[in-house]
């Protein structure tokens, strides 16, 4: 397996250096990490920090088209490198990169690995009731369980890329690429993660919720 | 001559926007083309609100109370018309502009 591992990144400077270096020390893996246009120079500071080490490579979009768009840039790079499996984690310190070797165990025998989270007091009220009802929904209607539908700590092999490829760009992408596992029926494991939570405001918002909502029905009828 | 208030704003309105018309042809922002279908719009609208007889026999062919009720019916269509026109270009070059970025951002990661 030549795993590399994606972590999308916009604005969060020391935070994603030191989830990098956390991933260092937890894998062997290519890390690619796509800074989304941040304004407040983390791209420079990553490219300072992991100028030398081979093992990382910072790339930047010169303006910022979302998080969607950004792990996209990460799978094409991770192509480029002739690299088979991705595992994406955010950069914002939310996802504990300790659960990597979980991850690359689980994809040893899954095409496809979700992270999930304890939904206990570390989640907040309204990401949690918002949480499981989208679990509710999307079980009904694309036949697919899962036990954390917002969780963005997950990775597949590239050969069932086409089969989940996602045309959000923003917040969204985790639940459509749920609903295009369910609706092609891909087999799945799902990996238990740390639940942290470092800034409420960041994130999935109930507006962001609502514009997914609209997108349902595209990605029930749509072609894929 | 008594001008009515509907016929006033229309007035105002109409000649900002042939200004602005004008002000955008001249940067060389919209072509000859574009120019002239905006002028016939706004030089259109103005000429029917003083002249509103010239079409009252298509109004009452289409059933119309009054040329009014033609006129929102008209600025619906065209208003739906340029927001879809509008929806279609624009995510046009939000996948044009995604691409490119992500191009460049590859090759420059690439160098390194």
């Amino acid at each position: 397996m030549k795993l590399a591992i994606i972590v999308p990144e916009y604005n969060e400077g020391d935070r994603a250096v030191e989830t990098v270096n956390q991933i260092l020390k937890n894998t062997k893996a290519q890390v690619i990490v796509v800074d989304d246009g941040s304004t407040n120079g983390s791209f420079e500071l990553l490219q300072k920090k992991f100028l030398k080490n081979n093992r990382v490579i910072v790339l930047q979009h010169l303006v910022n088209l979302g998080k969607g768009a950004a792990m996209k840039t990460g799978i094409k790079m991770a192509k480029r490198l002739k690299l088979d499996t991705v595992i994406f984690i955010d950069a914002d310190g939310q996802h504990n990169p300790k659960h990597l070797v979980d991850f690359e165990k689980a994809l040893k025998k899954f095409d496809l690995v979700f992270g999930y989270r304890n939904m206990g007091a570390e989640m907040p009220t309204v990401r949690k009731w918002g949480n499981v009802f989208s679990i509710n929904l999307i079980k009904s209607l694309f036949k697919i369980k899962r036990a954390d539908i917002l969780c963005g700590y997950f990775g597949f092999k590239l050969v069932i890329y086409n089969k989940i490829k996602w045309t959000s760009s923003r917040y969204g992408v985790e639940t459509e690429i749920a609903c295009r596992a369910g609706k092609n029926q891909i087999a799945f494991s799902e990996v238990k993660i740390d639940t942290i939570y470092i800034d409420k405001y960041k994130g999935v918002t109930i507006f962001d919720a609502l514009k997914i909502l609209t997108q349902l029905p595209f990605w029930y009828f749509g072609k894929q | 001559m008594n001008i009515l208030g509907v016929q006033l704003i229309v007035f105002v309105f109409s000649f900002f926007m042939l200004y602005n018309v004008y002000l955008y042809w001249k940067k060389k922002e919209i072509g000859l083309k574009g120019a002239l279908v905006w002028i016939t719009i706004w030089g259109g609208l103005l000429f029917i609100t003083f002249f509103p007889k010239f079409i009252e026999p298509l109004v009452r062919e289409m059933f119309f109370v009054r040329l009014f009720d033609l006129g929102n019916v008209l600025a619906l269509i065209i208003l739906a018309y340029v927001m879809f026109e509008n929806h279609v270009r624009i995510n046009r070059l939000q996948k044009q502009l995604s691409k490119l970025v992500s191009k460049m951002a590859i090759k420059k990661g690439l160098k390194k």
